[in-house]
C-alpha cells in the first residue's frame, strides 16, 4: 500500500523510501512479534519460576516488571522498540527537512480556499507540551522551524503512516473512519450541525467527520501551529472543507454551546490528568443541549499485573508519561465532575487491555472498524 | 513427486547441546543496537536499489540515476519487497526469537505418556526401552 498524496505530502528519493519502508518493518516486526512474544515468555519461563520461588502469582506491575527484566527478551525486545521509534521519526524526518522550503510555500493559505486557518502565535504553551516530546517525535506538536513552518504536520503524516505501517489507511484515517461510522449508527437520528475535532494533528480524525456528515461544518483545533498549518494545507488539497485554529482545547475562544459533537481522538493519553479534567469542562461548556463529547477509550477496566505492565508499553519506552495517568482515570467519574449525567453516559464496549496502537488499527478493518475502535476497542460517548 | 511447500516442515533453528556462553550485559550495547538497525537500514535500502535495477533490466530499461529515481514500484513488487524485509527481521534476530521459541516450548503440559502415544509406544515399553 502507498499513502494517498496531497499537495504537501513530502516525496522521497528511492533511497529514503526504502529507508522509511524498512523503519515499517521494524514497527511491524516488533507490534506483532517481539512484543506479544512477552507474555509468553512471562507465561511460558518467567511465571512458573516465580511461582516456585514464592508459592504466589506476582502481585503487582512492578513486580511482574522486575521479573520480567531478568530475561533477555524482554529487555531486548523493549529496546528493539524504543529504537524502532526513534529511528522513524528521524528516517521520515531526512526528506522533510530536505524539501521543506518548497513544503511551506506549498502550505500557505490561498485567498480561494474553502475552509480557513487560525493561528494563535501569542498563545502561551503548557509547561507539558514544552517538557516532554510524545511519542519520542522530536519537537513534539508545536516546534517551529522558521516562520510559516509545517515541519512537524509533515512529520507527523509521514511518521504517523509508518509506525501504523500502513495499518491507519492510506489516508491515516481509519480511526476517525471508525469513530464517525460508530456514532452515526449508534445515533442514526442525530443530525450535528457543527463538530469540533479536538488535538486534532494534520486532521487525520477530523475529516472523516466532514464524510460522514457532509451538512455539518467541521472545526479543528490543536496546540501546534505547524500542526494546522499542514492540516489546513492537507485539507484543502483534498476539497475538504474544515477551519482549523491553533489553540489549547481545554480553552478555546468558541462560544457556549456552540457545537452539537466534541471529539477528540489519541488525545488524553498525550494529556496530564489535571488537563484531561479541564479538557472535559471545556466539552460540556461548548456543547449545545442534546450534543455528545465523543472520545476513544470505553468502560474502566481493572487489569492484571501483567496486562498493566504490557500495556503500559508505550509509557514506560517511548515518551507517554501521562498515559499512565490516563490509563488509571474512572472516565465516568471525571465527566460526571464536570456535569454530564451518569445516565447520559454510554459506552460501546469496555476499556481493552491491549493498548498497542499500530497492531489495534491493523486488526480492525471493513464493516468492524464502523462498530468498534480501532483501539481499546471502544468508545465513550456523553451526552449533555 | 515434488513436494509442495505446505508439505515441508521448518528446519530446525536451535541446536541442541550445552548453552551458549554468556556474553556482554552492558548498558552500552543499547546504543549499538541504534546503529545497527540504521545499518540494516542502509542495508535494506541498498537491496531494493539493486532490486530496482533488476526491475529495469528486466523491462529492457537503461540503468541510470534518473532511471532508479523514476521508477514506479508496483503494488505486487512493494509487498515482494516487504516480505523478504520480514524475512531478513527473522534471520537478523533469530537469537531472540529462539528465546520466544524456549518460552513456548516451556508451555507445553503433555506428559511424556501422551508424547509416546503419538508413537504407538506405551510408557511401560519406553521404559523397557531404556533400562
Amino acid at each position: 500500500m502507498f499513502q494517498t498524496k496531497h499537495d504537501i505530502l513530502p516525496e522521497q528519493t528511492h533511497d529514503e523510501f526504502a529507508r522509511e519502508e524498512f523503519c515499517g518493518t521494524m514497527r511491524k516486526f516488533f507490534t506483532e512479534t517481539l512484543w506479544p512474544g512477552n507474555n509468553d515468555v512471562y507465561q511460558g519461563k518467567q511465571l512458573p519460576q516465580f511461582e516456585a520461588r514464592h508459592g504466589r502469582k506476582p502481585q503487582t506491575r512492578s513486580e511482574v516488571k522486575e521479573l520480567m527484566e531478568e530475561t533477555f527478551y524482554y529487555r531486548c525486545s523493549n529496546l528493539f522498540g524504543r529504537v524502532a521509534q526513534e529511528q522513524l521519526w528521524d528516517t521520515v524526518g531526512e526528506s522533510i527537512e530536505r524539501q521543506l522550503p518548497s513544503l511551506i510555500e506549498k502550505a500557505r493559505p490561498k485567498p480561494d480556499a474553502i475552509g480557513s486557518l487560525e493561528l494563535h502565535p501569542e498563545m502561551p504553551m503548557p509547561k507539558y507540551i514544552e517538557s516532554v516530546d510524545i511519542h519520542v517525535m522530536p519537537g513534539n506538536f508545536h516546534t517551529e522551524l522558521c516562520e510559516g513552518d509545517v515541519y512537524q504536520g509533515a512529520l507527523y503524516d509521514r511518521g504517523v503512516y509508518y509506525f501504523a505501517y500502513g495499518g491507519m489507511g492510506a489516508e491515516n484515517d481509519k480511526l476517525g473512519v471508525a469513530m464517525a461510522g460508530y456514532v452515526k449508527s449508534a445515533f442514526p437520528d442525530f443530525k450535528p450541525k457543527r463538530i469540533v475535532d479536538m488535538g486534532a494533528g494534520m486532521g487525520f480524525s477530523t475529516l472523516p467527520w466532514k464524510d460522514a456528515y457532509p451538512e455539518a461544518e467541521v472545526y479543528g483545533v490543536d496546540i501546534g501551529a505547524p500542526m494546522m498549518r499542514y492540516a489546513h494545507a492537507r485539507a484543502e488539497s483534498w476539497g475538504k472543507k474544515i477551519h482549523f485554529s491553533q489553540q489549547n482545547a481545554v480553552e478555546t475562544n468558541f462560544p457556549d454551546g456552540f457545537f452539537d459533537i466534541v471529539t477528540h481522538c489519541l488525545l488524553t493519553h498525550e494529556m496530564p490528568v489535571k488537563e484531561i479534567q479541564r479538557l472535559f469542562k471545556e466539552a460540556y461548556r461548548l456543547l449545545a443541549p442534546g450534543g455528545m463529547m465523543v472520545m476513544d477509550g470505553g468502560k474502566h477496566i481493572k487489569q492484571d499485573p501483567d496486562h498493566e505492565l504490557f500495556s503500559s508499553w508505550f509509557t514506560n519506552n517511548v515518551n507517554e508519561p501521562f498515559a499512565s495517568g490516563m490509563g488509571r482515570l474512572d472516565f465516568e467519574e471525571a465527566l460526571v465532575k464536570v456535569g454530564f449525567e451518569p445516565d447520559n453516559i454510554v459506552y460501546s464496549g469496555p476499556m481493552g487491555p491491549v493498548y498497542l496502537k499500530g497492531m489495534a488499527a491493523n486488526s480492525v478493518s471493513g464493516d468492524k472498524a464502523k462498530k468498534q475502535s480501532a483501539w481499546g476497542s471502544a468508545y465513550t460517548v456523553a451526552i449533555k | 513427486m515434488e513436494l509442495s511447500s505446505k508439505s515441508i516442515a521448518p528446519r530446525r533453528r536451535v541446536a541442541k547441546g550445552p548453552k551458549r556462553p554468556h556474553y556482554m550485559a552492558s548498558q552500552e550495547i543499547d546504543k549499538f543496537m541504534m546503529m545497527f538497525t540504521s545499518l540494516m537500514a542502509e542495508v535494506s535500502a541498498l537491496r531494493e536499489r539493486l532490486d530496482t535495477h533488476e526491475g529495469l533490466g528486466e523491462a529492457g530499461k537503461p540503468v541510470t540515476r534518473a532511471s532508479v529515481e523514476a521508477y514506479k514500484l508496483s503494488l505486487p513488487e512493494q509487498q515482494a519487497r516487504e516480505a523478504a524485509r520480514d524475512a531478513m527481521m527473522k534471520r537478523v534476530f533469530r537469537i531472540l526469537l529462539e528465546d520466544l521459541e524456549e518460552a513456548r516450548t516451556a508451555l507445553s503440559t503433555r506428559d511424556l505418556e501422551d508424547v509416546l502415544a503419538d508413537d504407538g509406544t506405551s510408557l511401560a515399553e519406553h521404559e523397557q526401552a531404556n533400562a
